[in-house]
């Protein structure tokens, strides 16, 4: 990992203590499904690309 | 205009230099099918109409069936050199739905036709929704084509700016055919809403109007400008952030609710970002840019946005005729909107919040003489956001450990 990489790393979210058990007292709030989208996108890498900010 | 692309090519960095530091350039995955070039409103603030680049003016008013053929022929090409299992196509204008049902159901079908079979296309029609009625709901729910709608929130909000040609505010259409497409089979077809921002509207209330459609996802954009022309209320002040704190409060309300009630993009992928995860779209992160505009003369395009810029700011002078969307891969803007970190300016290099931000939207750092090797104009209001969005975030997963013992 190099020096831009460190830097990047330290600014991110801390997801360490947070584990599939917790998700159920979330409910359906944003941040349950945001943890959901992340663990299914660790499982699942697909080609990371960025679309069109013009359409949704 | 030569000092700009200049500029923009150093931004995008000579291909074997970048090859040598391990960047490949990455296939076209979204393509954006310019399918008429005229709009039946006049919103005050159209980059295509409105702002720099008048090129409109001279493109054929509807795409000919000819280049439907040709830009179906040339996706297929490039799906299959890349086995693309998936490609978006979006159906763009001026309004998309003046082309007719009709033509609708043509490029569909000249499009399912030509893919490759174990090519998946997901077919989306941009519209402004007026024009939306049942004829037209029929021909997209039988081609499987998704309907996304602009509307900005408020109705007297709204009719501020996205405006008829006469004067007339729009909203009351927008809502009937929205309403249409909320209803009964239409509904499958809804994508989805985006609000582009006024500072004026009360941010709580205009979301809250956009959510009574109920819309499955739904953005807010950044009005499109730059250091040339400086999006209202966007000032040289670095402490004073007003799409932050309107963009935060929105926030508050969406992040806050029991249920997720939509899915708000921009907060989305500022989370996932901040997770650790990768951008889908194009105005946050790093990831490598997949987006071609085909335009109605067939001319091969970057994303459009850019026309905010400056005249031809957009254009490639490549061709689908002659050219494939390989081609495009080695325009020095693909380049440099596929290079992540190496394409940012120092600024953004050594910026906290970078990987996240990702410099900000492409069209919105151009400054003239240098080109977009620039922080965006919104530059201010990124950071802010960002660090809003996280300061919540942490908060809330230190208590979630915390809970867990």
């Amino acid at each position: 990992m190099g020096h831009d990489d460190l830097d990047i790393e330290s600014n991110l979210v801390d997801l360490s203590g947070v584990n599939l058990e917790l998700l159920p007292t979330l409910d359906d709030s944003a941040l349950a499904q945001s943890i959901q989208r992340f663990l299914r996108a660790a499982e699942n890498p697909d080609e990371a690309t960025s679309g069109f900010q013009d359409s949704i | 205009m030569s000092g700009d692309l200049d500029s923009e090519q150093s931004a995008g960095g000579d291909s074997g230099t970048l090859k040598r530091a391990g960047w490949r350039p990455v296939p076209i995955r979204q393509f954006v099918l310019k399918v008429y070039s005229r709009c039946n409103l006049a919103c005050d603030y159209c980059y295509v109409y409105r702002m720099a680049d008048q090129s409109w003016r001279d493109r054929p008013l509807r795409m000919s069936p000819e280049i439907v053929r040709l830009a179906a022929d040339r996706i297929a090409e490039h799906a299959r050199r890349h086995q693309l299992h998936r490609v978006g196509i979006v159906l763009h204008g001026g309004e998309p739905l003046l082309a007719g049902p009709a033509f609708f159901a043509a490029v569909a079908s000249t499009l399912r036709k030509r893919l490759p079979r174990s090519t998946d296309a997901t077919l989306t029609v941009q519209s402004n929704g007026v024009l939306l009625n049942e004829t037209f709901l029929d021909v997209l729910g039988e081609y499987d084509i998704s309907v996304a709608v602009s509307l900005d929130g408020l109705p007297h909000v709204n009719d501020r700016h996205r405006l008829y040609p006469n004067g007339r505010g729009s909203y009351a259409d927008v809502a009937r055919g929205l309403e249409l497409l909320c209803s009964g089979a239409y509904r499958r077809l809804f994508a989805g809403l985006l609000c582009t921002i006024d500072l004026t509207q009360d941010p709580v209330a205009g979301y809250e109007s956009l959510l009574g459609f109920q819309p499955p996802r739904m953005d807010f954009l950044l009005p499109h400008g730059n250091w040339s022309v400086r999006p209202l209320g966007r000032t040289d002040d670095h402490a004073a952030t007003p799409y932050a704190d309107w963009l935060g409060k929105v926030f508050d309300r969406w992040y806050s609710a029991p249920r997720q009630e939509t899915e708000l993009r921009l907060f989305r992928e500022i989370i996932h970002l901040l997770f650790g995860g990768v951008s889908h779209f194009d105005s946050v992160g790093l990831a490598p840019a997949s987006v071609a505009v085909i335009e109605t003369d067939g001319a091969l395009e970057q994303t459009d946005a850019l026309k905010s810029a400056y005249q031809g700011a957009a254009a490639t002078g490549l061709h689908l005729a002659h050219d494939s969307i390989d081609d495009l891969l080695g325009h020095p803007s693909i380049r440099a909107r596929q290079s992540g970190l190496a394409a940012l300016c120092e600024q953004c290099r050594q910026c906290s919040v970078r990987r996240v931000c990702g410099g900000g939207y492409y069209p919105h750092r151009y400054r003239p003489g240098s080109g977009f090797r620039n922080p965006s104009v919104y530059c201010p209001d990124m950071f802010a956001l960002i660090h809003r969005i996280r300061d919540r975030l942490d908060a809330d997963l230190r208590r979630l450990a915390e809970a867990a013992g």
